[in-house]
């Protein structure tokens, strides 16, 4: 009843996910993208968490379900407070091309 | 007939939603409009709430679809659609820096399952003597090998030493071993009544440390409503899928409404009324 995979087979995913992501946060100019990117890349870190937590006997199992629950609720409000402040540099600006905002420091 | 293809299914569910996942990744990374990016990765959080599921974890597969699918990518997607840029439509802009970031977690990545593949299972051959059962067996979510030995009446002790230096005592135990390697454990019984069950026999085997090594999937009857067990998770999925129906929808919707609102009335006319 009980099947197997291999704990590798996930981390692959895992990993595959993450560069997509990074890939995504790098590649892309539109600024929302590049946040989508980055939740990506959260979700990949989650499912490498939840794979090991598979992987390893007593205590540290418990990690592994524990840390992505604090990585959503970071995600949760990364993306509460990103889309608030893109929100209102948008405003000032018209363009949602994240060069655009290069200017920020002057 | 269901519970002849319960073996297989459970990879089968964890390729497909892998596949779904990484499909909708790289439809991410070449979406024309942020909107469609944003269809995308709800793809991905609820393939992964699948996997989730699948590992043994449905309090997080439904925090998934609940926190990252419910909320966070519908504020999402009601931004993009508050700042309406439809007309939006640059290509991802490859450099090195990022097509090493592309290429070399997938280098490593397929290295690691190869490597992997190519590992040893755990293998048992247990070699009893003197009417003694030793009988490893092997609990593959975790790295414990649990050792049984066969009962040898009142007033038997039993003493194990494991191989790797620890020993243990008691009919039934489980030992976890830090690496990986060929161990040899050597059970010793004493002060049985029957004086032919003393003695000591020993067990050679294989015990693989994890990670190395493979992890147990829920039944692949999760994904079964008639099931007794967690059958109730497709609800799950399809709740999400409802959930990407009706954002796709609000799209749709959203882009007819704009391409046929007729033209903004000029301010003094709403002043009169």
């Amino acid at each position: 009843m009980i099947n197997h995979i291999d704990l590798s087979a996930v981390q692959a995913v895992a990993a595959v996910l993450f560069c997509l992501g990074l890939a995504v946060a790098l590649t892309r100019r539109n600024v929302f993208l590049l946040l989508m990117g980055i939740e990506l890349m959260l979700n990949a870190v989650n499912l490498s968490f939840i794979g090991f937590s598979r992987g390893f006997a007593g205590a540290e199992s418990l990690f592994g379900q524990m840390t992505p629950i604090f990585i959503i609720a970071i995600a949760a409000s990364e993306a509460c407070v990103g889309l608030a402040m893109v929100i209102c540099i948008v405003r000032g600006r018209e363009s949602l091309d994240s060069d655009a905002f290069a200017d920020m420091k002057e | 007939m269901f519970h002849s293809l319960d073996a297989i299914l459970g990879p089968v569910y964890f390729g497909l939603f892998a596949g779904i996942a990484m499909l909708c990744g790289l439809g991410l990374l070449l979406a024309r409009h942020p909107i469609n990016g944003a269809i995308y990765l709800i793809g991905v959080m609820l393939s992964l709430s699948g996997i989730y599921a699948l590992l043994n974890s449905p309090f997080l597969a439904v925090l998934q679809v609940l926190v990252y699918a419910g909320a966070i990518m519908m504020l999402v997607v009601f931004v993009i659609m508050v700042l309406n840029q439809a007309k939006e439509h640059t290509i991802p802009v490859f450099d090195w820096f990022s097509v090493t970031a592309l290429v070399l977690p997938l280098v490593l990545g397929f290295a690691l399952v190869t490597n992997n593949v190519a590992a040893t299972k755990q293998v048992f051959n247990a070699t009893g003597q003197a009417g003694l059962i030793v009988a490893p067996a092997s609990d593959q979510s975790s790295s414990t090998v649990i050792f049984t030995a066969s009962d040898a009446g009142e007033g038997a002790t039993y003493a194990w030493e494991f191989g790797d230096k620890a020993s243990g005592a008691g009919r039934e135990l489980g030992h976890a071993y830090a690496q990986s390697g060929t161990y040899t454990a050597k059970l010793t019984v004493s002060g049985a009544k029957d004086a032919a069950k003393n003695g000591s026999s020993t067990v050679t085997f294989r015990a693989t440390a994890v990670p190395r090594g493979e992890i147990a999937l829920l039944s692949a009857t999760m994904f079964d409503i008639r099931a007794k067990g967690p059958g109730y998770y497709l609800l799950f999925e399809l709740v999400g899928v409802v959930l990407l129906a009706s954002v796709v929808g609000a799209v749709v919707l959203a882009k007819r409404s704009l391409a046929s609102a007729p033209p903004e009335k000029p301010a003094h006319q709403e002043g009169h009324h």
